[in-house]
């Protein structure tokens, strides 16, 4: 036998027990197993080891599983704060960074920072230095707003849509 | 993407304090993780003691089930490598092999098909664990290719093809069986 029919052949054999050959590739083994008395032994082969296979059934193990099982468990741990409580101080938490951006973006809107540079600002030395820097003072203010609507997003999602969506599904269940 | 499954409610009621609902779970799906775990190890005791063990490492880490599968389907998973693991820990103990798995009761009958069976299963002991586990539950039929790739944590593919060299070699392993067993006579 080629080297090819060898791998085709292993292929077919593979795939016999299920049944799941196309109609040529049954017709082929079923021709080689009418000449060659090994491709015949290995089909039989396979047939007990399918057949034994489909006999072992399941295992059980012993009535007093569950008992044990159960002994075994502990209580699930629970948040020493009650959710009611943990919701309301996230609440007055996400209140407080709303009410910071909200400031802040006040004073932008004011135009309280207009002409305001870092420049300005009393620096020991700085005049023996032969450089300077000169950044608007709202440009810092930016990042914290940033800042602060990145926390106040993630302080919404983590302590009250979350636990909000969990109480929900828990209730509808 | 959450699927629907019907043992999700009974595990918001677990999450929710009500520990008891939990014995409804463990009795549906003790027969499984006892096989399972009886396949990996080859001795019904420490399968037994894997089993459980899986089932409160599941109740403990139930609140970071992600419900994207079957709870079935994760218990299974965590049952597999409970057992693989127990098997690590223990290697030395696992080459006595329990002698209720060596000659099954189905395979303990004077006939010859049923010699053949229990050549089978002694042969099956030569495979791997997953080649083994992943066997047993495509023949119990009651998994599909899917979830038996889910529990061993292999590709669906991956897994008929061992599948299907697991049960050549076994159909190789019971020849040489046999032909040893034709010597001695």
């Amino acid at each position: 036998m080629k080297k090819k029919d060898i791998a085709a052949l292993e292929d077919a054999l593979s795939r016999y027990p299920d049944g799941s050959q196309e109609k040529a590739e049954r017709a082929w083994l079923e021709d080689l197993q009418a000449q060659d008395a090994g491709v015949q032994q290995r089909m039989e082969d396979l047939d007990t080891v399918h057949q034994a296979l489909q006999a072992q059934g399941i295992a059980r193990p012993s009535p007093h599983f569950t008992q044990r099982v159960m002994a075994a468990l502990a209580p699930l741990p629970q948040t020493s704060v009650p959710p009611a409580r943990r919701v309301w101080r996230s609440v007055a938490l996400l209140t407080g960074v709303l009410a910071v951006t909200g400031i802040i973006m006040t004073w932008l809107s004011s135009d309280m920072f207009t002409g305001v540079t870092v420049q300005q600002v009393a620096v020991p030395y700085a005049d023996q230095w032969n450089w300077s820097v000169a950044v608007k003072g709202k440009w810092l203010l930016y990042p914290i707003i940033a800042i602060n609507m990145v926390l106040g997003w993630a302080l919404l999602d983590r302590a009250i849509l979350k636990p909000l969506f969990q109480h929900r599904r828990l209730h509808q269940a | 993407m959450m699927i629907t499954d019907p043992d999700h409610a009974l595990l918001d009621s677990i999450l929710g304090g009500d520990q008891q609902v939990y014995a409804v779970l463990v009795d549906k799906y003790q027969v499984y993780a006892y096989t399972i775990a009886l396949k990996v190890l080859q001795n019904t005791a420490e399968a037994e003691e894997a089993a459980q063990d899986a089932f409160v490492k599941a109740y403990r880490h139930l609140a970071s089930f992600n419900r994207q599968s079957k709870f079935s389907t994760w218990l299974y998973r965590i049952v597999f490598n409970t057992a693989l693991a127990y098997r690590r820990k223990n290697r030395p103990a696992y080459y006595a092999v329990d002698a209720r798995l060596a000659v099954p009761a189905a395979a303990e009958s004077a006939l010859e098909k049923m010699d053949k069976h229990k050549y089978v299963m002694l042969a099956m002991e030569r495979l791997n664990e997953a080649d083994r586990t992943a066997l047993t539950l495509f023949y119990l039929q009651e998994f599909s290719l899917e979830e038996i790739a889910a529990i061993i944590d292999l590709p669906a593919n991956t897994i008929k093809v061992r599948i299907h060299r697991a049960r050549l070699r076994l159909a190789e392993e019971l020849r040489t069986l046999l032909q040893q067993e034709a010597l001695t006579l």
